[in-house]
C-alpha cells in the first residue's frame, strides 16, 4: 500500500517538471524519505543544495536567472500572429512585434521585468480600443510637423494597468516609422535621482553632472537608433569642454562634415564629458527638422517622490531633482521650455501608491487647484507649474480591459498553453464547447482581476501556488 | 545648536540651580559650610572651601576641587553604605 | 576584497558609508554619511570603488576626529575623573553598576558589560 503510494507521488512529480510553472516558489512534493535518524550528522542533507536555492525570489527576480522564454512551446501560435504595424493597428487584437523593432525595443528598455513578457517566446501585446488609438493619433500629430510644445503627454493609471505597456506600444509606432523617427528613451527616470551613480557638481551651470548614467542613456541612444542619427549632420560645431588643448584639438567636430553618430560615439572615448554630451545631442537633435525626435520617460513620478533625491551637498543636504542636469534638462522639455522642432514629449507615471497623496502631478495636468501651503513632500509647486506652461502636458488615462479585452488575451493564452490553474479545463470544454468556454472564462477572471486590471489578469491566470 | 540640546539639561535660560550658601564668610572663616541642599549646582566660586553635605544620616564633609565644578554638591555625599556581612546582629 | 583605510580593513563590497560606520569606533551612520557627501561620493558608491586619492581624502577627515584609541582613552580618562572626584557616578562605574539610577534587582548587563574604570568599548 506505502509503496504504491510512493509510486503515485512520483509520477505526479514527473507530471509537474513537464508542466511549465511560473510559480515564484519551487513547487516540491513530499517523497517519503527512507530513513530517518536522530543522529546530529546526519541531519543536513547534503543532496538537496540550500545555497542559493532560488525558492525565494519575487518574480522579477526570478525571470532574470531562469530562463523561461527558452521553455516556451508557442512558435506555432506566434507564426500566425499579426504584426504589430501603425497602418492596420487591429483594434482589440493581440500583436507581435518585428524583430528589427523589437531588437531596438529591448535596447532602449520597453519591456520590464514584471510585465511576465517572458510566458511566450517573444513579448506580445493587445492592442487597446480606446488608450492605442489616442495614442496613436498623438503619434500622428507630431508627424505633422509639429513643434514637441504642444505635443506632450503623460500616461496615467493605478497599478499593473498598462502604462509601460502604452509607452512600448508608442516605442514600436516610433521604430516601426519608415520616414526615420528618433526616439530618445529613458526607461526608468528613478535612477537619475536614486543615488545609484556618480554626481559631480559643475561650477559653470550650477547643476551636478552624472556622467556614468549620461554615458548610459548615450549607448542606449546609439545603439538603438544608429541607422537614422548616422545620417544627421551636426548644425553646430562642438568643441569639447574637457581635457587639455591637444585632446580638444583632436576630438572637436565640425558642422555640416560629421554626423550625430559622431558626436554621441565621443562620449564612450576616455578622458569624457558625457553629461555635455548628452545636452550637446538633444541639442542638436532639437534643431534639426528632418526628423522627428521622442522622447520618453517611464517612471516619471519618480521626480515626485524623490523630489529630494538621494543625493547630497557638501553641507550634507539632499539635493533638489531639478538641480541634477539630467532631471532639469527632462523637466525642461517636459515643461516646453526646450523643445524638439519636430517631435514630442512622451512620459508614464509609475503606479505604485507611494506618490498617491502627493498633489504634483494632478495639479501639473490641471485636474486640481494647488494648495501652496503643502511641503515640499507633498507638493512641488516649481515642477507642477513647470507642467503647466506651454498649454499644459496633455493626459492619457489608461483604463482597465473591457470584457472582449480580456477574451481576446485570454485566448492568445490559452493558444499558448500558459493558463495553469483552471483544474476542470477538459471537462469543461468538453461540456459547454470551446467558445463558450472561453466566455466564461473572461467572465470569471474580468471579475477575479478586479474588473479587468490586466496585471492582474495575467497573474490570476499563469501564478499557482503548490 | 541649543546649548541644552547638546547637554540634554536644564534650559539654559533658568540657570544652573543655586541655593544662597555663606559663600564670602566660609572663605573668610575657612570654616566648612553645613548645608543640606544637595542639588545645589557647584560653581567656580566654590572651590577651594569644604562643605558638609546632608546625606540622610548625617553630615558629609569634603573638599571642592576644580573638577567638581558643574555637578551637585549631593554626589559627593554618599547616601548608601555598602553591605557587608556580619555575625551578629549587635555589633 | 578589502581597502585598507587608517591601517584597518574595511569590507570592499560594502557602501562607503556603511563600511566606514561599521570598521571605526567612534563613527556611525551619520557621520559616516556626512564625510561622504562632504566628500562627494555618491550614496551608492562602494568602498573597492574608491581611487587612491579618494581613500587618502578619507583618511584626513578621519585623522582630524576623536575616534578609535584616542576616543576610547578619552572616555577612560573621563570616568577615571569621576572617580577621583570621589562623585558617585564614578563609584557606580568602578562598580559595574547603572550609573544613572536604574534599578538593579535584575539584569542591568549593560552596565556589567560596559562600566568599568578601563572601559573596552
Amino acid at each position: 500500500m506505502l509503496r504504491r503510494g510512493a509510486i503515485n507521488i512520483l509520477n505526479a512529480r514527473r507530471i509537474a517538471i513537464q508542466l511549465r510553472s511560473f510559480g515564484t516558489s519551487r513547487s516540491c512534493l513530499a517523497i517519503a524519505t527512507s530513513r530517518k535518524s536522530f543522529n546530529k550528522t546526519s541531519q543536513y542533507d547534503k543532496s538537496r543544495q540550500r545555497k542559493g536555492s532560488g525558492s525565494d525570489k519575487n518574480f522579477a527576480g526570478l525571470i532574470r536567472s531562469s530562463n523561461f522564454k527558452a521553455t516556451a512551446k508557442d512558435d506555432a501560435v506566434m507564426e500566425l500572429l499579426p504584426t504589430f504595424n501603425i497602418v492596420n493597428l487591429r483594434l482589440g487584437d493581440v500583436v507581435k512585434y518585428n524583430s528589427e523593432v523589437l531588437r531596438k525595443m529591448y535596447i532602449s528598455g520597453s519591456f520590464k521585468p514584471w510585465q511576465y513578457d517572458e510566458i511566450y517566446s517573444q513579448p506580445v501585446t493587445l492592442i487597446r480600443k480606446k488608450e492605442t488609438s489616442e495614442l496613436l493619433n498623438f503619434h500622428a500629430k507630431c508627424f505633422k510637423g509639429t513643434h514637441s510644445k504642444t505635443n506632450r503627454l503623460l500616461i496615467t493609471g493605478p497599478s499593473g494597468i498598462g502604462k509601460s505597456t502604452m509607452l512600448a506600444q508608442f516605442h514600436a509606432m516610433v521604430f516601426d516609422d519608415k520616414k526615420g523617427a528618433v526616439l530618445v528613451s529613458i526607461p526608468n527616470a528613478e535612477v537619475i535621482v536614486d543615488g545609484s551613480s556618480d554626481f559631480k557638481y559643475n561650477a559653470k551651470t550650477g547643476l551636478y553632472d552624472q556622467q556614468m548614467l549620461s554615458k548610459n542613456l548615450l549607448h542606449k541612444f546609439v545603439n538603438a537608433n544608429s541607422d537614422v542619427i548616422g545620417e544627421i549632420k551636426l548644425a553646430e560645431d562642438f568643441v569639447p569642454i574637457y581635457g587639455n588643448k591637444k585632446q580638444q584639438e583632436e576630438l572637436k567636430l565640425t558642422k555640416g562634415k560629421n554626423t550625430l553618430l559622431d558626436l554621441a560615439n565621443l562620449a564612450f572615448k576616455k578622458q569624457t564629458n558625457a553629461t555635455y554630451i548628452f545636452l550637446c545631442v538633444l541639442a542638436e537633435l532639437s534643431k534639426q527638422e528632418e526628423h522627428p525626435v521622442f522622447l520618453s520617460i517611464d517612471n516619471f513620478s519618480a521626480f515626485v517622490q524623490h523630489s529630494l533625491t538621494k543625493y547630497r551637498n557638501t553641507e550634507n543636504k539632499p539635493i533638489y531633482f531639478q538641480k541634477l542636469q539630467l532631471a532639469k534638462t527632462i523637466v525642461d522639455y517636459i515643461s516646453g521650455e526646450a523643445s524638439f522642432a519636430n517631435g514630442g514629449v512622451i512620459a508614464a507615471t509609475h503606479g505604485s501608491d507611494k506618490h498617491s497623496i502627493n498633489e504634483t502631478l494632478k495639479v501639473g495636468l490641471g485636474l486640481k487647484q494647488p494648495d501652496l501651503y503643502k511641503k515640499l513632500k507633498d507638493f512641488d509647486r516649481s515642477l507642477a507649474e513647470k507642467m503647466l506652461e506651454n498649454e499644459g502636458v496633455k493626459e492619457l488615462r489608461v483604463g482597465k480591459f473591457d470584457i472582449d479585452e480580456c477574451q481576446s488575451l485570454l485566448s492568445h493564452m490559452m493558444k499558448c498553453d500558459v493558463i495553469h490553474n483552471e483544474y476542470q479545463k477538459e471537462e469543461e470544454i468538453e461540456r459547454l464547447g470551446e467558445e463558450q468556454y472561453l466566455q466564461k472564462l473572461a467572465e470569471r477572471k474580468y471579475i477575479v482581476s478586479g474588473n479587468g486590471n490586466p496585471l492582474l489578469l495575467i497573474k490570476s491566470c499563469i501564478l499557482y501556488y503548490t | 545648536m541649543r546649548a541644552t540640546l547638546l547637554r540634554l539639561a536644564r534650559s539654559s535660560w533658568k540657570g544652573p540651580y543655586v541655593v544662597p550658601l555663606p559663600i564670602s564668610q566660609a572663605k573668610k572663616s575657612g570654616t566648612p559650610i553645613r548645608t543640606n541642599a544637595r542639588a545645589c549646582t557647584i560653581l567656580p566660586q566654590f572651590v577651594g572651601l569644604k562643605f558638609q553635605v546632608h546625606n540622610g544620616k548625617d553630615y558629609v564633609q569634603f573638599e571642592v576641587t576644580e573638577n567638581m565644578v558643574g555637578s551637585k554638591l549631593g554626589e559627593f555625599a554618599h547616601t548608601r553604605k555598602r553591605f557587608s556581612y556580619t555575625q551578629t546582629k549587635n555589633k | 576584497m578589502v581597502v585598507h583605510i587608517l591601517g584597518k580593513a574595511v569590507k570592499g563590497k560594502a557602501r562607503v558609508a556603511y563600511g566606514l560606520a561599521a570598521t571605526f569606533y567612534g563613527i556611525g551612520f551619520n557621520t559616516a554619511t556626512r564625510i561622504c557627501s562632504k566628500l562627494g561620493f555618491y550614496p551608492e558608491m562602494r568602498v573597492h570603488q574608491l581611487t587612491e586619492q579618494q581613500v587618502m581624502s578619507i583618511t584626513k577627515e578621519l585623522s582630524d576626529m576623536t575616534i578609535e584609541s584616542k576616543l576610547l582613552s578619552q572616555i577612560r580618562s573621563n570616568i577615571q575623573l569621576k572617580k577621583d572626584t570621589g562623585s558617585y557616578a564614578g563609584l557606580r562605574h568602578a562598580m559595574g553598576l547603572p550609573v544613572r539610577g536604574q534599578k538593579t534587582r535584575n539584569n542591568a548587563k549593560t552596565a556589567r558589560k560596559l562600566n568599568r574604570l578601563d572601559r573596552k568599548r
